[in-house]
């Protein structure tokens, strides 16, 4: 990976804050963030609960507006954005994959992936996209007759079928066991690789940190502690 | 502990509270069903024997020509006989200046000095006589606010020939005339132009020529008597001054009419509220379960936090019990509140000085019982399921649930063009089929009821059109005082504006098959009649036999004959001639019960050759009111009554009774299928809130994730339109063969605009229920589900 640097940026964020306001209590859950991301780029968010990382998550991915500071996602202004442009935003640059999958349960996996592809302006062919995660000959399963692994595979190739610009993970790997997490682990990285999609990535596990790029550490709504992989590893040569 | 239970149970009352409230109206339409008819039914009851007690109602009637007033003394000593009282009655003519017609008036005399009378007087206002009462009189309260008539006011009266003002001195009511119609062949009061009053005894005797005599005699009877051997007795002593046959109260119009609504209504007392709420159980015990089973997750907690089984079951038990508990109460003030509305209809249409409003205890009961037994069962059984999980099971994120394939993918084609939207949603419903058949059923009930409303509007168009139209064909009917020979007819086809005429005779007979009698007018027509039309089943024109009768359905059922039977006909005037006839034909009339023949041949029992009581008129509408004004001058004529007026009348009568319970079943059916509708989506809502916040999250508009939740709905709205369809077409039909009183009976039609409007108003229904879950669902931030959980 080249450094980060020498490419465009993908977000800059500023002052990036949150403050949920929770009944009569205000609970900041960011503070001040500043943050560039860079086209293509791997990151690691590491951090206790309540850390920030999923607020930050949610809020470069438009599920989430800041209360102060500001956002820009190539250059364009999402601070202010409406529901429906975020809705927009979400559908052609974002890629969600969730800690417990969320596939729908009602249609098969072809079916869950087309469904990504039909909203979208420019998608791959679902069925590609269910090869690259190695899943092709279940591709006319219903997520109940999918393993763990296998549902979050299939959501991986529902975030990636519309091609979008960064795939953001919340604990992708965390309700799955170590063989089936590093074989999650891979189809991303080779989604990163082969496609070029920036790859940002929640995990309580500091050894996934080491396939990164850069490893942001949070804590208290910050980011405490910045460091950047020269070399990044594959998935299959950590420790779990 | 118990006690944040407890809040929690309130809590969740209050964030569930409009499902809530939708379950507890469905509910509650069932009751308010159940209560109104109940306690109408005994208001009426209860009203018509206090009214009846109160005012001392006659138990015998004993018209004569004239008897002498001693004869009074002779009944009396009949065995049984309690109470005998004698008086005059005449029909008569009253010119009210600002109406183009003739009305006209049955004037009974009373006592000169007021006391305790049979078939006593309620005052509305004034009162009685001043000396002996000359010309003065006691008007019918509802002729008086019909034409804003007072006392003081004068009435100018045709009387025995002679035209002379009456003064008004008091206005009242009476038990004898709560459904007040001219006689036989009147179906529906005409307020406007019929009216009964009171004249004193010396006023009576000395304007109609009656000294020391009478021609009517009122009784009542003992107790443990036998009405029909008093009768007997009766009829045997007065057979000399011309008796046409005392009657029993039974047999009195007014009574008939009032006791035929009362009979009417406990029939349907016995099946309608049954039926709603046996709807509204249905519908409770499924949503209650439903809502029930979406606490999947808290009833997991509660299992981890140690709380057992039981406790668990019996804190969604007493929120079963809350819901019927509340439902039993809304629906009951519901019922009651339509029931008072109810009395005072009835206060009005049987022309009642009070209406006796009971509260059925029973039925509130047995509202009671219904509304928390079904809501607790419901809940039970989805409570007891969702218990049994292990607390664990039900803390995580339920594991995707089973889905397969559905029968619409077999049609390939069709299949691959659906977008992922439909395929979720035919997915949906077919992976959850039984609960989907609740939600159709309930739709279905709320079409047919949709539909049986829109059809009791159609079949009283028919049944106007058939009676108004095709039967009856006359412009105008001029009713005489006494029985007149063919000159009447040439008479009157030189008034003004008559383009034809034709004569009737009515005949007062009793007719007897075996025990069944009824007592009745025949009417009696020219058998190439042009201005009646006499309509067999099949709506065809038959002819009146030669020597025979024909009867109306409604007639021919009291009786229980049939066409080729054969009926002892009692004539009860004349020589009284009894006879036997054939009945030729049973006619297809809706309104009334009537009985006809030649009139040739009743005028042949009657000793004369050609003898009409009315005449029926074809009359040019430039000329109405000339006609009028010419009739009102004619002694001989008693009344004139012109069609549209009297299809007007009915017209507003059936409106009037109508409307109301016309208003409640919609309401019952809104409530069904907006209840049902909405419960179904907000459940869905529930269920799916991560299936449907991913979509969300994938970048999924509002309105694209808000169409699987319409599309569930819109499915199974149309599941239940279809059966709902026949069923209504069905209860439209088992009404039109089961429902029919003496005064009416419904024809079956079906207008397929019907069913067009019934699924336009469910559509409707089903709109504003999935209008408010969208809401809901764009309120509600649905990413904010995936957010939790981490």
């Amino acid at each position: 990976m080249s450094p980060t640097d020498a490419k465009a940026s993908l977000y800059s964020a500023r002052g990036l804050t949150k403050i949920y306001v929770m009944g009569e209590v205000e609970v900041p859950a960011l503070r001040e963030v500043d943050l560039e991301v860079a086209e293509s780029e791997h990151i690691v968010l590491l951090g206790p609960s309540g850390s920030g990382k999923s607020t930050l998550l949610h809020m470069l991915g438009g599920m989430d507006r800041p209360s102060a500071g500001t956002l820009a996602f190539r250059g364009r202004d999402l601070t202010h954005e409406d529901d429906r442009a975020l809705t927009l935003f979400r559908r052609e640059h974002v890629g969600f994959v969730f800690q417990f999958y969320n596939l729908v349960p009602s249609l098969t996996a072809l079916e869950n992936v087309e469904m990504a592809a039909e909203i979208a302006s420019d998608p791959i062919d679902a069925r590609e996209v269910l090869d690259l995660v190695g899943l092709a000959d279940r591709a006319d399963h219903f997520p109940a007759q999918l393993s763990g692994g296998e549902q979050q595979r299939v959501a991986i190739a529902r975030a990636v079928v519309k091609a979008p610009d960064v795939l953001l993970c919340d604990e992708p790997t965390g309700a799955l066991d170590a063989s089936t997490g590093i074989l999650v682990l891979e189809v991303l990285q080779h989604v990163n690789e082969k496609l070029g999609t920036a790859l940002i990535v929640i995990t309580h596990n500091e050894a996934i940190g080491d396939t990164a790029d850069r490893v942001l550490r949070m804590g208290s709504g910050r980011i405490v502690h910045e460091a950047r992989n020269e070399t990044p590893r594959a998935p299959s040569e950590i420790r779990w | 502990m118990r006690r944040t239970l407890d809040k929690k149970l309130l809590r969740n009352l209050l964030t569930m509270r409009a499902q809530i409230i939708a379950i507890v109206l469905i509910i509650a339409c069932g009751v308010a069903s159940l209560v109104t008819m109940l306690t109408s039914y005994s208001g009426l009851t209860t009203s018509r024997d206090a009214y009846y007690a109160r005012y001392r109602m006659a138990d015998v009637f004993a018209p004569v020509k004239r008897a002498p007033r001693s004869v009074l003394y002779d009944v009396e000593r009949i065995p049984g006989i309690r109470e005998v009282q004698g008086r005059i009655v005449f029909d008569v003519t009253i010119d009210i200046p600002w109406i183009a017609q003739p009305c006209s008036g049955r004037t009974s005399s009373v006592p000169d000095r007021p006391g305790r009378i049979l078939c006593g007087l309620h005052m509305t206002a004034g009162s009685w006589f001043e000396g002996d009462g000359t010309r003065q009189v006691i008007l019918a309260d509802r002729f008086a606010r019909e034409h804003r008539l007072k006392v003081g006011d004068d009435l100018l009266v045709l009387m025995n020939n002679k035209k002379q003002p009456l003064r008004i001195v008091g206005i009242a009511q009476s038990p004898e005339h709560v459904y007040l119609i001219r006689g036989a062949g009147d179906i529906i009061p005409d307020h406007e132009r019929f009216t009964v009053m009171w004249l004193s005894e010396s006023f009576s005797e000395s304007v109609f020529g009656y000294e020391e005599a009478i021609n009517d005699i009122l009784a009542t009877v003992e107790r443990s008597a036998n009405v029909q051997e008093v009768i007997a007795s009766i009829d045997q002593r007065l057979e000399e001054y011309g008796a046409i046959g005392a009657y029993a109260l039974k047999d009195q119009a007014s009574n008939r009419y009032l006791n035929d609504e009362i009979e009417g209504m406990e029939a349907s007392a016995g099946v309608v509220p049954i039926v709603f709420l046996g709807i509204a159980a249905f519908v409770l015990n499924v949503l209650m379960g439903r809502l029930v089973r979406s606490q999947r997750g808290q009833v997991a907690i509660f299992r981890a936090f140690g709380y057992s089984n039981a406790q668990v079951v019996a804190h969604y038990l007493k929120l079963a019990l809350l819901v019927g508990l509340l439902g039993a109460i809304v629906g009951s003030a519901l019922g009651l509140w339509f029931a008072s509305a109810i009395g005072a209809l009835y206060k009005e249409f049987f022309d009642l000085p009070f209406y006796v409003f009971q509260i059925d205890t029973n039925a509130i009961a047995g509202g009671l019982f219904v509304s928390v037994g079904f809501a607790t069962l419901g809940a039970l059984q989805a409570v007891r399921a969702v218990a049994r999980l292990d607390p664990a099971e039900g803390l995580r994120p339920a594991a995707p649930s089973t889905y397969g394939r559905t029968l619409f993918e077999r049609v390939r084609p069709l299949w691959r063009r659906m977008g992922f939207a439909s395929r979720m949603v035919l997915r949906h419903v077919a992976r959850t089929p039984a609960r989907a058949a609740m939600a159709a059923v309930g739709i279905a009930f709320a079409t047919a009821i949709v539909l049986f409303t829109s059809y009791i509007y159609d079949a009283w168009d028919a049944m106007v059109d058939t009676q108004f139209r095709l039967i009856e064909r006359q412009d105008a009917r001029v009713v005489f005082h006494e029985k007149r020979g063919r000159e009447a007819l040439y008479e009157v086809r030189h008034e003004p504006g008559v383009l034809a005429a034709e004569p009737e005779l009515v005949v007062a007979v009793e007719l007897a098959n075996g025990p069944r009698t009824r007592r009745t007018g025949i009417l009696g027509l020219p058998r190439d009649t042009e201005l009646h039309g006499l309509l067999d089943r099949s709506m065809r024109r038959v002819a009146l036999p030669e020597d025979g009768l024909m009867l109306s359905q409604a007639l021919a059922d009291v009786l229980g004959v049939v066409r080729g039977d054969t009926l002892e006909v009692r004539v009860l005037e004349g020589e009284r001639p009894v006879l036997s006839l054939p009945v030729t034909a049973v006619l297809d009339e809706y309104l009334g019960a009537f009985a006809y023949a030649d009139i040739e041949l009743l005028s042949r029992w009657l000793d004369e050759s050609y003898v009409m009581s009315s005449v029926r008129l074809r009359v040019d509408p430039h000329y109405e009111d000339e006609l009028g004004t010419a009739l009102k001058d004619l002694p001989a004529v008693a009344a004139v009554t012109f069609k549209d007026r009297t299809v007007k009348a009915f017209r507003d009568t059936a409106e009037e009774s109508q409307q109301l319970s016309n208003a409640v079943l919609l309401f019952f059916a809104g409530v069904i299928a907006f209840g049902v509708l909405y419960n179904t989506a907000r459940i869905s809502l529930a269920e799916r809130a991560r299936e449907l916040g991913t979509m969300r999250v994938i970048g999924c508009t509002q309105r694209e994730v808000g169409l699987v939740l319409a599309g569930e709905s819109a499915v199974l709205t149309v599941l239940g339109l279809i059966p709902g369809i026949a069923f209504g077409i069905w209860l439209s039909w088992v009404l039109s063969k089961a429902y029919a009183t003496e005064l009416y009976r419904f024809p079956f039609v079906m207008h397929p605009s019907n069913v067009v409007t019934s699924v336009c108003a469910i559509v409707v229904f089903a709109v504003i229920a999935n209008a408010l879950v969208l809401r809901r669902l764009r309120k509600s931030n649905v990413i904010e589900v995936l957010k939790t959980r981490e």
